[in-house]
């Protein structure tokens, strides 16, 4: 075994146990808030590990450009995806509009 | 073979749940999801036998059908959602009526 | 170990189906079957079908989770309670049916073969080197040009019920927090171009016309629902003949046809046609997507205080 398979082994398993701990957090935590804070901080971090990792086995430049931008885009869409949620609890919207859930 | 029959087995149980769904809601979006749900079930079942074909590649053919049965469920849908809004605005209520409900299952 | 991964997948899709079955409320199952889509979308990519997860991650998971989400928005308050019974008297005979139809399994050759082999030898003729994509677009060309007429026409049935000749409906109110502009900004160029990027790698690896159309539909979406007025800008005779352009494109090629064989569909076997045909099918495919979203009846008062 490689030291770069190592190294990448190390990271990933250490994503998943970020991803285990917001998902504690999401289904463990009381309100939304802290349910947001959970989710986002803790998967970004651990998805954050995961690209770390996989671009130790990545076959090609490229492809690790990729990945790091992947990683970008799920922090943007997520941390956005968490103001509109958070926007929504806050200022609920008024009975007479009409506003749904889905922040895209 | 054995990732085969399990998405197999997956499909065939999410058709059921699907129609088991269809039938059981009275209301209209339930019964969207549960459609949705069963088509699910059916595309996971051709892949899976597309996957099962002793060569190397998945068969393309049925990827395809897939696709396109993607996107057709998505306008049927969005027809269908449609509907249930004109039903909403003509009778108030976004049920299949339950005497009907009745014969029909 | 794949195995293993392959059982999680599989027992988790069968009981969040189970779930969105019994949930309380609407909006749960929804939420539900969003979470489905994605599992589904894990599946495909299980099953070496990257095209597949594409399309079902964008459209399962994320067209499908808007338009409900909008619908049940309009038709109920979110938190509405359904009465959920189990009835036996329906579930047996569904059981029995998921019983058959496993039982099928086991009649499947061993040794089938499929038609991957015949794609793979016909492919040189088409110039290109996906088989997918010389599926859909030259092999099975019928297939794709229905399914664009399944498409047109469930738009001009949205517009029938909801009588009006205005496709893009109503434009929402832009809202006063800056992060959807921000969003919008930082967004809408990326996905432009992935999806370009996707159509463009349909000629010789996974994407296409099919998963290029959803990326731009769902760009087009999230302009909608953030309010920004861009959409609308678009002059509607425009936006009729993108609507229409890709099973046009599909009619133009199969009566040109006509002209020197006996048969639809025979084209001279060149990339152009092929991706010029493609590449209109992307735009309507986009459009009529994001009509179908945009032409859902108008909020208006009237229709929700019922």
């Amino acid at each position: 075994m490689k030291i770069y398979e190592i190294l990448s082994v190390f990271f990933c398993l250490s994503g998943g146990i970020f991803f285990l701990a917001g998902t504690l957090g999401l289904i463990r935590f009381p309100d939304t808030y802290s349910r947001l804070h959970a989710l986002t901080k803790a998967d970004n971090l651990g998805l954050g590990f995961i690209v770390l990792g996989l671009i130790f086995v990545a076959g090609s430049i490229p492809e690790s450009i990729k990945l790091v931008l992947t990683w970008l885009l799920a922090m943007i869409g997520s941390s956005s995806a968490c103001y509109f949620i958070g926007n929504h609890m806050y200022h609920p919207p008024k009975a007479g509009e009409n506003e749904d859930g889905s922040g895209i | 073979m054995t990732t085969v029959i399990i998405y197999a087995l997956t499909a065939t149980t999410l058709f059921s749940v699907g129609l088991y769904g269809f039938a059981i809601h009275p209301d209209l979006i339930r019964k969207i999801v549960s459609l949705n749900i069963m088509a699910g079930g059916a595309f996971l079942f051709l892949i899976s036998l597309a996957y099962h074909t002793g060569s190397p590649e998945v068969d393309p053919v049925p990827q395809a059908m897939v696709l396109t049965g993607i996107v057709v469920t998505i306008s049927a849908t969005a027809f269908a959602l449609c509907l249930a809004r004109r039903i909403k605005e003509k009778t108030g209520q976004c049920l299949l009526e339950h005497r009907r409900k009745d014969t029909e299952t | 170990m794949d195995l293993v991964f392959d059982l999680i997948i599989g027992l988790s899709l069968a009981g969040v189906s189970w779930r969105i079955v019994r949930a309380r409320e609407h909006f749960q199952a929804i939420v539900l079957f969003i979470t489905f889509g994605l599992l589904l979308s894990l599946a495909w990519t299980r099953l070496k079908s990257p095209d597949i997860a594409i399309a079902e991650a964008a459209v399962g998971a994320g067209l499908a989770g808007v338009l409900l989400m909008d619908t049940l928005g309009a038709l109920s308050s979110p938190r509405e309670r359904a009465k959920v019974v189990i009835s036996l008297k329906l579930l047996i005979p569904c059981l029995f049916l998921a019983g058959l139809m496993a039982y099928s399994i086991l009649y499947i050759p061993e040794d089938f073969q499929g038609l991957g082999i015949v794609v793979r030898e016909a492919l040189p003729q088409t110039h290109l080197e996906y088989p997918i994509t010389a599926v859909l677009l030259d092999f099975r060309g019928y297939d794709t040009w229905l399914e664009l007429g399944v498409l047109l026409v469930a738009v001009l049935g949205v517009l029938c019920i909801r009588r009006t000749d205005n496709i893009k409906g109503t434009m929402l109110p832009a809202p006063a927090e800056p992060v959807g502009s921000w969003i919008v900004k930082l967004l809408l160029p990326l996905m432009v171009l992935i999806g370009g990027y996707l159509l463009w790698l349909g000629a010789f690896a996974p994407g296409g016309a099919f998963q290029g159309g959803v990326v731009l539909a769902s760009a087009g979406v999230m302009l909608w629902q953030s309010g920004h007025p861009s959409l609308g800008l678009m002059p509607r005779l425009w936006w009729k003949i993108l609507l229409c352009s890709g099973f046009l494109s599909f009619l133009i090629l199969a009566f040109s046809s006509l002209f020197y064989t006996d048969q639809l569909l025979t084209h001279p076997a060149t990339k152009t046609w092929i991706l010029g045909v493609e590449y209109a099918a992307t735009l309507s495919i986009a459009l009529c997507l994001i009509s179908l979203v945009l032409g859902s009846p108008a909020r208006n008062h009237e229709n929700k205080g019922v």
